[in-house]
């Protein structure tokens, strides 16, 4: 799964602690999510998508379904 | 606690810990070499039946250090300082009313483990299991020790008392933990089934009853809560 967690972050000039602080986790996840080792639940992913007003599809994304919409292209 | 604390906190415990079991064990194994030479056995087959009497305290010594090293590693992120409070106060832990009966069962264990191995020192009959309650009267002596000095953060004792975990033990934490837990218990299982009970059956000719029973009960178990949580969730 990837996520476009850090590049938001970075728009929205917030700290890793400052966002697990909102979504109240450790930064450790936050890290984690930012490089692709972890998963975050549901849960987690609907309150990430919450504190930068997107929706979840465009925040998270399976790897598969990029490399099948860039061999259509 | 905040980080240093904690950091020097964890390197202490896991060297006291590492260098206590590494104690027993090298005073296990030699001392019972020690034994098998005196009775006239060669240096090899000494040591051979040293390590074949000890096989089940070393492996339940070993998993029993994997886990506590586990623990330990843990530590960081638990002592990890909050900056929020907790979502709700309900649920809550009162942590002197968990504090008081957990302490309460680890001093009556101790007092047990203490009479039992005094008995067996004094009447020279001392057992390779002894060792067992050795390892766990030093486990819970530190974690009676623990639970009286330090009082968890109020977000680690709302954690422990509600279904909302926080930031100090969020949902990342939680599925390490069940990770680490189920890969002790693999290895665990693992090695008593293709190490323990065919070294015991192949070398001795026997067949080690205890070993496979708990082997059985352990799988049984892990069927058991395993439809239990598939009704569940």
């Amino acid at each position: 799964m990837l996520n476009r967690l850090k590049v938001l972050r970075s728009e929205y000039g917030m700290t890793q602690e400052e966002v697990a602080d909102r979504v109240g986790v450790s930064r450790q996840t936050i890290i984690s999510i930012e490089s692709g080792r972890y998963n975050p639940s549901i849960i987690l992913a609907y309150k990430l998508s919450c504190l930068f007003s997107i929706s979840i599809e465009d925040m998270f994304c399976i790897s598969e379904h990029i490399e099948s919409e860039d061999n259509d292209e | 606690m905040n980080k240093p604390e904690a950091n020097r906190l964890e390197r202490l415990a896991k060297l006291v810990y590492t260098l206590t079991l590494l104690g027993m064990l090298v005073y296990g194994v030699t001392w019972r070499a020690l034994q098998a030479r005196q009775k006239g056995m060669g240096a090899l087959q000494a040591l051979e039946s040293a390590i074949h009497l000890d096989v089940y305290v070393v492996m339940t010594l070993a998993a029993v250090a994997l886990g506590m090293f586990l623990c330990l590693s843990f530590l960081r992120r638990f002592s990890e300082t909050p900056t929020t409070s907790p979502p709700v106060e309900k649920g809550r832990t009162r942590w002197r009313r968990l504090r008081v009966p957990a302490i309460v069962i680890a001093v009556l264990y101790a007092f047990e483990s203490a009479w039992r191995l005094a008995k067996h020192a004094s009447t020279g009959s001392w057992h390779s299991e002894d060792w067992l309650y050795l390892a766990g009267a030093a486990l819970l002596a530190v974690v009676a020790i623990g639970l009286w000095m330090w009082e968890p953060s109020p977000e680690e004792l709302h954690d422990m008392g509600s279904e909302h975990p926080s930031r100090v033990n969020d949902e990342r934490t939680q599925r390490v933990q069940e990770k680490a837990s189920l890969t002790t218990l693999r290895l665990f299982l693992l090695f008593l089934m293709f190490v323990g009970i065919p070294y015991e059956a192949i070398v001795y000719g026997r067949w080690p009853v205890i070993t496979m029973a708990l082997v059985v009960i352990l799988g049984i178990i892990q069927q058991s809560t395993r439809s239990y949580w598939n009704r569940r969730l």
